[in-house]
């Protein structure tokens, strides 16, 4: 059972929607949303509009909905519940009807908000393709007269900033069997019952 | 069952599935998803409107799995160099319809040589020399002699990198001296090696 625990500077920052009407709310959910979709480059010249329309500080209302977009932010990101978003607020002292605004909003855009959390995440290089070549080695420079197949192999690798890095390998048939036998086994261990199960029930 | 178009190997599951899905397709739109594919094939470039065109009526995941399909079995023929009649005999075996499979056997008449050139091409291939510069200097002296009067063979080669799916090949040069006596082994190591390859 997790709720949002909002600081001291938090509750601070909301102070100016406590006394403010509920349109104004409406309006500040609104604003925190288009900053939380376009980030900090717009972030001047939404607040100072605002900021002139409400007759307040431009650091008003930034305080204001920096507070509001932690709060969406970590409701998002705990997936918590109606009953649980409600929780938070209760140290806001709010009424029922900003509540309610404050959760229509939250509600609105847990999931877009939860998908644009979740590419925010480390990646590791993935497999991008793999090419083949096999060569017959006839000679060398000390020794001539042989017969000795060669696979040489070229793997790409995509990084999490789209950079792809070549490596060139080359081996014998016996590890590329080794090699071909244990991805195999790799794939045949998810199919087992065991890891199906596990699959099943995440 | 072995099958020369899958390499004398078993055809692959989801092969057969989508063999069913294939013989619903009407036999013009077949022809023209053929010709389609082996332009694709081809040039590299994906048209997918026209892909779609010829696919009309089918969901956007089917008409993935529906440019596969044709595009293994065409690839296939071509890669494993398979006569047109056998791929032709042995689509049927897998439950192509005859006037399907006679529209890929003459797909394959005029493009297999085509496609099996456009593959060699695109074989990996690693780094490869594209130029060579040289140019031989004759050194006076240096700071350690007064009198050094030695000649020297500068190289510069200019190498191509190996490509891969996004980045495209960049030229390297990689220029060094190399001294007489040196050079006399480099020269005649690399005339044998050619010899080598004269003889294969």
């Amino acid at each position: 059972n997790m709720i949002v625990v909002l600081s001291a500077e938090h509750k601070q920052d909301i102070l100016y929607l406590n006394e403010a009407d509920i349109s104004i709310v409406d309006k500040f959910c609104e604003l925190t949303i288009s900053f939380l979709r376009k980030g900090e480059e717009a972030k001047k010249t939404m607040f100072a509009s605002a900021a002139k329309k409400l007759e307040v500080q431009t650091k008003v209302v930034e305080s204001a909905v920096t507070a509001l977009a932690f709060l969406f932010v970590k409701a998002a990101k705990l997936n918590l519940s109606v009953q649980e978003f409600n929780d938070s607020l209760v140290t806001l002292a709010f009424d029922e009807q900003k509540n309610k605004t404050l959760l229509k909003t939250y509600e609105e855009n847990k999931v877009a908000l939860r998908a644009l959390q979740s590419e925010i995440d480390f990646e590791l290089p993935q497999f991008s393709d793999l090419r083949w070549r096999l060569d017959v080695q006839l000679a060398t420079r000390t020794c001539r007269d042989q017969v000795n197949p060669l696979f040489l192999l070229q793997l790409d690798t995509k990084d999490a900033n789209d950079s792809t890095e070549t490596t060139v390998l080359q081996t014998d048939f016996i590890n590329l069997k080794h090699l071909a036998t244990e991805l195999q086994n790799a794939l045949d261990t998810a199919n087992q019952v065991y890891y199906r199960r596990v699959g099943r029930n995440i | 069952m072995k099958f020369r178009i899958f390499g004398n190997l078993d055809a692959p599951d989801w092969i057969l599935k989508e063999i069913e899905v294939l013989s619903k397709m009407s036999a013009i739109k077949f022809k023209l998803l053929c010709s389609e594919i082996v332009r694709t094939l081809s040039s590299g470039n994906v048209d997918y409107e026209k892909l779609e065109k010829h696919c009309a009526g089918y969901t956007s995941s089917d008409v993935k799995a529906i440019v596969a399909a044709v595009t293994l079995i065409i690839k296939n023929s071509a890669k494993y160099n398979v006569k047109p009649e056998v791929a032709s005999l042995e689509l049927q075996q897998l439950g192509l319809p005859k006037l399907h499979a006679t529209h890929i056997e003459k797909t394959l008449q005029t493009s297999t040589n085509e496609l099996r050139v456009q593959f060699k091409q695109q074989t990996m291939k690693l780094n490869r020399i594209v130029n060579t510069e040289w140019r031989i200097d004759f050194i006076l002296s240096s700071s350690q002699l007064k009198e050094l009067n030695q000649p020297q063979v500068l190289l510069n080669l200019h190498t191509k990198t190996i490509s891969s799916k996004k980045e495209p090949s960049k030229t390297k040069s990689f220029a060094f001296g190399v001294d007489q006596d040196k050079f006399r082994v480099f020269l005649h190591e690399l005339k044998a090696a050619r010899a080598l390859m004269k003889d294969l």
